[in-house]
């Protein structure tokens, strides 16, 4: 999970939580995601659009350069349809616009299959 | 019907639909402040630059702020500190930010919220024109929204209401 907000990934979390997916980690901006991804292995990536040092959108691009397949679900305000198109050109997978229901989130998750 | 008017009433619609996911709770739109005075407590403002030039601002007093930052982290009201506080204000204002930019001339770009805990100018420190501006009240304590176009490379008859 990839966002500046230590209230959005609060908010995140406890909805990820409450889908059962609770091995997750947690990155404060895009460089510390790009770093994690580099380090470890993943099911998913949740990223916000507008963070710090690197955007959701560099994020996208750097993992696609190194993984064709994990889903990349962009967690985002920016709602136009032109952003969105942007993102799917940067390899994101899905996308869900803040703020989002629990429900919302957990029909992402279901389309990528992300269980404990 | 203005472009004000219809800016106002799609940011009526908005901030209903923020407020409803965030914190399930109603607002109601509130007496119109002064447009010369600003809520005392906390503003928060993020930047639209692109084909629209200007800031989204949020203000709010300082019990509301400390409530709706609880509300979000599911925590006691006595249990969060200011940086909690300054966060959560700040997302609010991302999110209505990010909103109020797709009413808008498109492609524009959002930048990360600016949070003060202070009261600032109407404008909230921002010189321009005053395109939007709704006073709402939730669970009783007022907050207020402003859209504010910077003096651009616009014409000086040239506005959202040209």
């Amino acid at each position: 999970m990839a966002e500046d907000s230590g209230t959005m990934r609060t908010i995140l979390r406890r909805a990820l939580k409450s889908a059962g997916v609770t091995d997750v980690v947690e990155a404060e901006n895009g460089a510390e995601a790009i770093d994690f991804f580099e380090e470890g292995k993943f099911d998913l990536v949740m990223a916000d659009w507008n963070m710090p040092q690197k955007s959701g959108l560099d994020v996208a691009r750097h993992i696609r350069s190194l993984d064709a397949k994990v889903p990349i679900l962009m967690v985002t305000t920016e709602a136009e349809r032109h952003r969105v198109v942007e993102a799917v050109q940067a390899g994101v997978s899905d996308y869900l616009i803040k703020p989002f229901t629990t429900e919302a989130l957990q029909q992402k998750l279901n389309r990528f299959a992300v269980r404990t | 019907m203005t472009a004000t008017k219809i800016l106002e009433d799609s940011l009526w619609e908005l901030v209903e639909s923020i407020w409803s996911v965030l914190f399930s709770q109603p607002v109601i739109r509130a007496h119109k402040t002064d447009s010369a005075q600003e809520l005392s407590g906390m503003t928060a403002c993020v930047q639209i630059s692109g084909a629209f030039c200007g800031v989204v601002t949020l203000s709010m007093t300082d019990e509301y702020a400390r409530s709706a930052a609880a509300t979000m982290l599911a925590k006691p009201n006595g249990s969060l500190t200011a940086a909690d506080i300054d966060d959560a204000v700040g997302e609010i204002c991302n999110i209505l930010g990010g909103g109020v930019k797709s009413l808008l001339p498109a492609p524009s770009t959002l930048s990360l919220p600016h949070v003060e805990r202070k009261q600032t100018t109407a404008n909230g420190n921002a010189a321009g024109r005053l395109t939007a501006h709704i006073s709402f009240q939730c669970a009783g304590e007022p907050f207020e929204v402003r859209v504010i176009e910077e003096a651009s490379e616009r014409g000086p008859n040239e506005t959202l209401d040209s």
